[in-house]
């Protein structure tokens, strides 16, 4: 696991989200109840669709900078950046699948989970290169 | 158990403070968290605690892993138990819940697809205050004159009022229009009159008419005659409308022990005029907690989120709020029975508590320990007019008013041997907002769910065309024969057609409601399987149009202009002599249903491409002057006697000779047995 594979992940995710919007989108085209009558879902799905475009970016951009600086780029943190790539949108638009009129299923306890990756990597990136200006 | 010592220290300061004082007892930082965080809290501080040892204890020795494990799923096992039992609550009986209301705009923080589908509803917009968005007359300053009082509906920017004008066309007097009740068929006006006490809310006399698109003077909605003076229906809001118009309703009456006392001194006063109220409600118009009990606590208890995880992933029920459709039949139905079904409070303690705490009913409560729903033989509470009640059922005790709903379905073979009940068919979240009725339930369906075996043949039951307006269930289950908001509505007495029991009832069948030129001995015939015997008798919608009670009188008079799937408008044509003569009926409502059955007739002949025979109809205002109604009458007839009628059916028992005139002496014999059978009855 490397800086190498975020990148691969990033761009493979980033289609992905895409489509997941394209999906969306169909979903308002036909009005379907599934989706479009149940506020909640509504509101995860586009959550799922909007993070995991945004983790995708982020992956890019942690693969783009590691490459640069090799102060970033270690295992622990791809493995970070690749587990909140998939577990904050995995946890929105899972939770969104059952979710009650009230709360998203228990599958959104991925979304914090997949939070506190990429807040521990982020830190940690920053870290790095601050100590890498320092150096 | 120290454990539980802690939990109760806890919470001390917490969920059991929502009754008293917070007394913080376990450091200040927890004490200023809500209660639901609050919890939170503790289980965070309570896992970390049980994790600090074992995580030292991993660091020594790695064979402690599985049981740090199993400590935690200890743990976690322990904090649902807790969450449960303190959380969720023990089951205790609804009776012992607490009671305050959090709104519909609480709800709709969680609850948004509930709240949207309940926010399109006639049920929310029933009271709301008069704004430009939310009224829907036409206060366009046009004078009206009814029953002699000249009134001028007028806009000034965004406040909206009646005036009354003198006998010069001067104002006398202007009421600004406060609050608005309806928004479907009808809106009515409410207005503040401070010299009859500040907090009184007064109904003005004319409505907006939705539909359609008119004024209409009170007299002209209820049933009674022109004798009615201009004010008959002068209506206060504050001990009437606020109970079932509003959720949360309290009246707050000032002087009831002052009014009290002018009684027993044997002081006359008039409750209507000399009552004070300083009136409150939870929520203008009817929301989420009419139906589900109010939901303060229940709001608050759920912003927990272990709470509600619990509840969800555990399929209980949260015993802090009502569902309606987890209730059985009964209790569900006395929700909707709370308003619509006519009741009194139990007894006169709680009449006095009605005025000034407001209905002490709560959804999911036993409605019957709160009020008696009204019945035909029920004795007003003061026994000043014993009629008053029994002249609102039929004779057999069916209900013939709208708002008796409930004593309608609770006295129908599917409620006493079945499980019926409102929400088989209604929704308050699906379906048309008018009726609240899926497009499902609009058909055979809900009944066919329990009479399974009709589906198998619809013809050998309904003897209709299983396609056509006769096999619909209701068309002979639930016969039109119910007065109510300008209009006659299906029974909700859910019964089998019996015509010549009916007939000894004094009341409609469903087989000569819509077989509008036939007798009740043709329609028993038929239903007994016998041929049809011809009596040469009068049809008998016409009886009931020309000589029954004003009950009778409408039920007739709007089954003329009913058209099932084959009607042709020729078919009706010798309905329209007898009609013309409704429109002089003594009673406004009685024209008002005259003139629609004949526009229906007429859209119905137009729809086939003839020419139409009464333009003057439209004109006709059926609580107009009387001058002006006469001559159209006499129009209208001129324009009917000169048509060709010769395609036309006459058949032999409805009473026209040749040139289509009625019999005068059969027609007069009738109309003179309407006497002794006037009825007034306002809402």
């Amino acid at each position: 696991m490397n800086a190498t594979s975020n990148l691969k992940f990033g761009w493979l995710a980033l289609a992905f989200f895409i489509s997941v919007g394209l999906f969306l989108e169909s979903l308002h085209l036909f009005k379907t109840p599934f989706y479009f009558e149940h506020d909640l879902r509504r509101e995860l799905w586009v959550l799922g669709h909007a993070h995991g475009a945004l983790m995708a970016i982020l992956n890019i951009v942690y693969a783009l900078t590691a490459l640069r600086y090799e102060a970033v780029g270690n295992k622990l943190d791809s493995w970070l950046w690749l587990l909140a790539g998939l577990f904050i949108p995995a946890g929105f638009l899972l939770g969104g699948v059952t979710a009650s009129e009230v709360d998203p299923a228990l599958w959104i306890v991925l979304t914090p989970m997949g939070a506190l990756c990429a807040l521990v990597a982020s830190a940690r990136a920053g870290m790095a290169l601050l100590r890498h200006r320092q150096n | 158990m120290r454990l539980r010592c802690a939990r109760q220290r806890f919470f001390e300061g917490g969920v059991a403070a929502q009754k008293g004082p917070v007394k913080p007892h376990v450091g200040g930082l927890t004490a200023l968290l809500p209660p639901g965080q609050r919890l939170i809290a503790f289980y965070n501080a309570t896992i970390l605690w049980r994790l600090l040892p074992i995580v030292y204890t991993y660091r020594m020795n790695r064979t402690a892993l599985p049981a740090a494990g199993l400590l935690l799923l200890g743990i976690a096992w322990l904090s649902v138990s807790i969450a449960t039992e303190n959380m969720i609550g023990p089951p205790s009986a609804i009776e012992e819940r607490k009671f305050d209301w959090a709104g519909s705009n609480t709800c709709r923080t969680c609850h948004r697809d509930q709240y949207r589908s309940w926010h399109r509803t006639w049920h929310r917009t029933m009271t709301q205050e008069a704004t430009p968005d939310t009224v829907r007359g036409a206060f366009d300053g046009r004078v009206m004159r009814y029953w002699g009082v000249d009134i001028r509906p007028v806009r000034e920017g965004d406040h909206f009022y009646i005036e009354y004008l003198d006998a010069d066309g001067k104002l006398s007097r202007k009421l600004k229009v406060e609050r608005t009740v309806g928004s479907h068929r009808y809106q009515q006006y409410l207005t503040q009159d401070p010299a009859a006490g500040p907090g009184n809310y007064w109904r003005l006399p004319i409505l907006w008419h939705i539909y359609a698109g008119r004024w209409v003077h009170l007299n002209g909605v209820f049933l009674g005659s022109d004798d009615m003076p201009f004010d008959a229906h002068l209506t206060l809001w504050n001990q009437n409308c606020i109970f079932c118009h509003n959720t949360g309703p309290e009246p707050g009456i000032t002087n009831l022990n002052e009014l009290l006392d002018r009684g027993r001194q044997g002081q006359p006063f008039d409750f209507r005029y000399d009552a004070r109220y300083e009136s409150e409600v939870a929520e203008l118009g009817i929301s989420c907690e009419a139906c589900h009990s109010p939901g303060a606590d229940h709001a608050q208890r759920n912003q927990n989120p272990l709470r509600r995880y619990t509840l969800a992933l555990g399929d209980l029920d949260d015993p802090t709020i009502v569902n309606p459709g987890k209730l059985d039949h009964e209790r569900s139905t006395q929700i909707c029975g709370q308003c619509h079904g006519q009741r009194l409070p139990i007894n006169d303690r709680l009449i006095m508590q009605w005025l000034d705490d407001g209905p002490t009913f709560r959804a999911g409560l036993d409605l019957h320990d709160h009020v008696r729903p009204i019945e035909k033989d029920t004795l007003p509470p003061q026994s000043h007019n014993q009629d008053i009640f029994r002249l609102r059922f039929w004779p057999d005790g069916t209900p013939r008013l709208t708002a008796y709903e409930y004593q309608g379905l609770t006295s129908s073979a599917c409620f006493e041997d079945g499980d019926i009940s409102c929400i088989s068919c209604h929704s308050m979240h699906d379906g048309d907002p008018a009726g609240q009725i899926t497009d499902r339930n609009r058909g055979n369906a809900p009944c066919l769910d329990c009479h399974t075996g009709i589906a198998e043949d619809v013809t050998g039951h309904t003897f209709h065309d299983a396609e056509s307006a006769g096999s619909e269930c209701r068309s002979c289950h639930m016969p039109n024969m119910v007065y109510g908001v300008m209009g006659i509505h299906q029974s909700h007495r859910i019964e089998v057609p019996e015509p010549a029991q009916n007939l000894l009832d004094q009341r409609p069948d469903a087989c000569t409601n819509c077989h509008v030129e036939q007798t009740v001995a043709w329609a028993q015939s038929v239903l007994d399987g016998e041929s049809p015997t011809d009596t040469g008798a009068l049809p008998r919608l016409v009886v009931d149009m020309l000589s029954g009670d004003p009950v009778q009188r409408a039920v007739a008079t709007t089954q003329f202009g009913l058209f099932g799937n084959g009607n042709r408008a020729e078919q009706r044509m010798w309905a329209v002599p007898y009609l013309l003569v409704t429109l002089e009926d003594r009673y406004p409502i009685m024209r008002w249903f005259a003139r629609d059955s004949l526009l229906a007739i007429e859209r119905r002949w137009t729809a086939q491409g003839e020419t139409r025979f009464a333009q003057v109809l439209d004109d006709f205002d059926f609580i107009g002057d009387v001058t002006e109604r006469k001559n159209r009458v006499e129009a209208l007839l001129q324009s009917f006697a000169a048509l060709d009628k010769s395609s036309w059916p006459r058949p032999a028992n409805v009473g026209l000779d040749e040139q289509w005139r009625p019999d005068l002496a059969q027609l007069h014999q009738l109309l003179t047995m309407q006497t002794g059978k006037d009825i007034n009855i306002g809402e």
